[in-house]
């Protein structure tokens, strides 16, 4: 379906990458009118053909645990993809440690993420004017709004009118209803709510009703099958069951896959003509021209480009001037917490699988206790909770195998079948100096492309609001009555390592001032107004709230821009 | 591929037949891989068991190239590496699925439903992160052949089921005698393959209850038996049920 194999240049315009916001640029631009080449480093993928919904855990190899072929184990979603790829090294500075993420398909890793689609509140779009730290967006709140809007209904999501601080709700009638909250997440906001910690209805890109189309219908969720397997009926969103088969449909996309692009080409100082890639099953090299070339590789593999695209008008690197691509490094603050609840023990057994996801969260709540400095970290966090009847798998050991045989090891099996809860920790990072990425000028991939090295520390800031969230995990699951699988951990040993999380974001960040920043407000590369970036690369700040919905906002934002000056003459 | 883990075994018993190792198993157990098992100091051997048969340390190699690659076939799964046990290990592993988890009214025994091939499947991975189970069993299973050898003249899967029940109740022992710390060890992550893999089969899930991998138009949310408990639990821990 996908995989025209076109090397033409009558495209308006290519763009680099078909996950999140690559993909929601192909889809803005070609309904636009606008004639759009794709270009994916990774296979084309088809859901409908290829995800195996109802495998069950023994049909698999090691009963689907994840291995360094698959991380994320046997059914998930991801094709050629991991911390580790063969043929695509990076490395990290001495003694410090980063762990880059790639997808390697059509559709990116829309097809395996999380799918928790926070929108960004009015003070995460200005947190140096809130506390002093960082940059400020070059956007508000309100006008990234309509974006929102429209990005959520075709998405698709489920979500409240929480009516909480800085957490905006979606308007009337896009969000789905949330599915019921199950035993062990109401014992948690129980509990929660009774320490003065809220737990609320949670937003995920998952529809609960039908989405009717002619071209890329999609059904709500039948409630079972793990979400990162991705979603053959379409209920979770992905690129390829929504916005790539629609881009499609207007025949005014061409994909080429297995194109691995390794530089932009300038047509002059200012103006980009195209790009050169490597056709990854056969290594030649092509070139394809445009007026405009977007850039939605993910972060880091967009900074390596830039940087591995510098000429002698760009000696630090394509569009460079300000010396910020590569910097400002973030991703999304990890931690955990677990809990061990007596009480719910042996309880009624009932089908608890529900979505894969939440369906209550713990969102941020400590906005005043921050604006009077009562706290050692300026940004917020929040919890996505976990729990339920999970079957016993290859790891079972430590406290969940009771030393006993025979009868009394399944009654015990039995019993301790839904006794667990999960705190999963996701706070915003705050950009500095030490995290970084550059050229290693040692070491090139499997194609001769110069790889990225990485340097990452994290502050004070970070590792303080991880202890906080251990403590206050701690204290909810104390009110259940219950223990805590690791009281040992601190803020240091608890956080996850840098990339972990697999939000990477602020390589080439938008801004006011063209000293500070690598973009203006609708992703134009100041030096190079036909280059934009579309993709993690741009966030100006990296907020806890999982940062895909407003990487897909801003992506559609700026290629409707495009569309307006492309129709109006602009790099004819 | 079984006759490599033959092959080391024989090695290993004809070893052990003439020499006690010049190095204690305690002794070499220190460190990161020493199995977390409590330790009974100066306790007398479990009658039948021989304390003077240590530990073999046989090791085998991890070969991440024999793996399913990073883009199998998601919808006709298979594990394509070559299988390590032969068919003795495996009936011996069978023989203990049945005595950690026996038939009952709930389901059949893990023996039963042939968990050995999970098992072999398991330590047979060519991947890193099962290496150290595939060093426990492949040992475990040599050290039981020459516990079983040495009382009753058969390896373990043909001996008789009272040295089946004696050899595993020593091996469940907590604290464990010196010289039993890494068969316990190893006996404890067998436990826990069995288990892991019993539950995860169709028979598995049925026997402890599990309800899920059900298509369903609306997410019901718990069942009224289940609100109920919660109801209680709430109460007794003086909580309000959340609005």
């Amino acid at each position: 379906m996908f995989d025209k194999a076109a090397r033409s240049t009558g495209h308006d315009v290519i763009i680099v990458g078909s996950g999140a916001g690559g993909s929601m640029a192909a889809y803005a631009l070609t309904r636009a009118g606008i004639n759009v080449l794709l270009l994916e480093a990774g296979r084309s993928y088809d859901p409908q053909a290829e995800v195996n919904m109802l495998g069950q855990e023994h049909e698999a190899p090691l009963r689907g645990v994840g291995t360094p072929d698959k991380p994320f184990g046997y059914y998930d979603a991801t094709i050629d993809g991991g911390w580790q790829v063969p043929g695509e090294p990076y490395t990290t500075a001495k003694d410090e440690k980063f762990e880059w993420w790639r997808s390697r398909m059509l559709g990116g890793r829309t097809n395996h993420w999380g799918r928790h689609v926070p929108r960004f509140g009015p003070y995460d779009f200005k947190p140096f004017s809130r506390d002093g730290i960082g940059m400020d967006w070059p956007l508000s709140y309100d006008e990234v709004a309509p974006w929102y809007d429209r990005t959520e209904e075709i998405v698709g999501l489920w979500g409240a009118p929480n009516g909480l601080e800085n957490h905006p709700d979606s308007p009337p009638g896009i969000a789905h209803p949330v599915p019921k909250p199950r035993v062990y997440e109401l014992l948690i906001k129980a509990a929660a709510n009774d320490l003065g910690v809220p737990c609320v209805p949670s937003r995920y890109a998952i529809l609960t009703k039908d989405k009717p189309d002619d071209v890329a219908p999609r059904n709500a969720c039948y409630y079972t099958s793990p979400c990162g397997r991705g979603c053959s009926i379409g209920a979770a969103y992905q690129a390829t069951t929504s916005v790539l088969p629609l881009a499609m449909a207007t025949g005014r996309l061409t994909v080429v896959t297995d194109a691995m692009v390794s530089k932009v080409v300038m047509k002059s100082k200012h103006k980009a003509d195209g790009v050169e890639y490597v056709d990854r099953k056969t290594g030649q090299t092509y070139k394809v021209t445009a007026k405009a070339v977007i850039l939605a590789a993910s972060a880091c593999e967009t900074s390596r480009l830039m940087l591995n695209s510098r000429n002698d008008d760009h000696p630090n690197g394509l569009a460079n001037g300000s010396g910020q691509v590569g910097r400002n490094l973030v991703d999304t603050v990890g931690g955990y917490t677990g809990g061990i609840i007596p009480g719910l023990e042996g309880r009624p057994i009932y089908n608890e699988e529900g979505a894969d996801q939440a369906h209550l969260y713990i969102p941020w709540w400590l906005y005043k206790e921050q604006a009077e400095g009562k706290l050692n970290f300026a940004r917020g966090y929040h919890f996505e909770i976990g729990g339920g009847f999970r079957l016993p798998g290859p790891w079972t050991g430590g406290a969940d195998l009771p030393k006993v045989n025979g009868a009394d090891l399944r009654a015990a099996m039995k019993r301790k079948m839904g006794n667990r809860v999960h705190f999963s920790l996701r706070g915003e990072m705050i950009p500095n100096k030490d995290c970084y990425a550059e050229i290693d000028p040692n070491v090139r991939d499997k194609w001769g492309i110069p790889v990225l090295k990485f340097h990452w520390k994290w502050s004070d800031q970070e590792i303080n609001m991880v202890q906080h969230g251990l403590d206050t995990a701690r204290a909810i699951i104390k009110r259940m009555g219950g223990t805590v699988v690791n009281p040992n951990d601190t803020g240091e040993s608890n956080i996850r390592p840098g990339g972990f999380i697999i939000h990477e974001g602020g390589t080439a960040r938008m801004g006011d001032d063209p000293k500070t920043s690598v973009l203006d407000a609708y992703n134009r590369c100041w030096e190079v107004p036909n280059l934009l970036v579309a993709d993690g690369a741009m966030l100006t700040s990296n907020p806890h709230k999982n940062p895909t919905l407003t990487i897909m906002a801003l992506a559609w934002r700026a290629c409707d821009k495009l569309a307006a000056d492309i129709k109006q003459g602009a790099f004819a | 591929m079984t006759t490599l883990s033959r092959r080391t075994t024989l090695a290993w018993l004809a070893a052990a037949a003439t020499a006690i190792p010049a190095v204690p198993a305690v002794a070499r157990s220190e460190g990161a891989t020493a199995p977390a098992v409590a330790r009974s100091e100066g306790a007398t051997a479990p009658a039948g068991l021989n304390p003077q048969i240590a530990w073999p340390d046989i090791e085998l190699p991890v070969n991440a190239a024999l793996g399913y690659g990073t883009d199998p076939d998601l919808m006709n799964p298979i594990a394509p590496w070559p299988l390590r046990l032969s068919a003795e290990n495996r009936e011996a592993i069978n023989i203990l699925g049945n005595l950690v988890l026996p038939p009952d009214e709930s389901g059949p025994g893990a023996g039963d439903v042939d968990i050995a091939a999970f098992v072999d499947e398991w330590i047979s991975s060519p991947y890193e992160a099962q290496a150290g189970d595939r060093r426990k069993v492949l040992n475990g299973l040599a050290w039981l052949d020459a516990q079983s050898l040495e009382a009753t003249g058969k390896p373990f899967a043909k001996a008789d089921a009272a040295t089946h029940a004696r050899i595993v109740d020593a091996l469940m022992l907590d604290p464990v005698p010196e010289f039993l710390v890494e068969p316990a060890g190893f006996f404890g992550r067998l436990r826990g393959l069995i288990v892991g893999g019993y539950y995860t089969l169709p028979e598995g899930k049925a026997a402890i209850g599990f309800q899920g991998n059900t298509p369903m138009k609306d997410y019901p949310g718990p069942s009224d038996e289940a609100v109920e408990h919660l109801k209680g639990l709430l109460k007794h821990l003086n909580l309000p049920y959340p609005a």
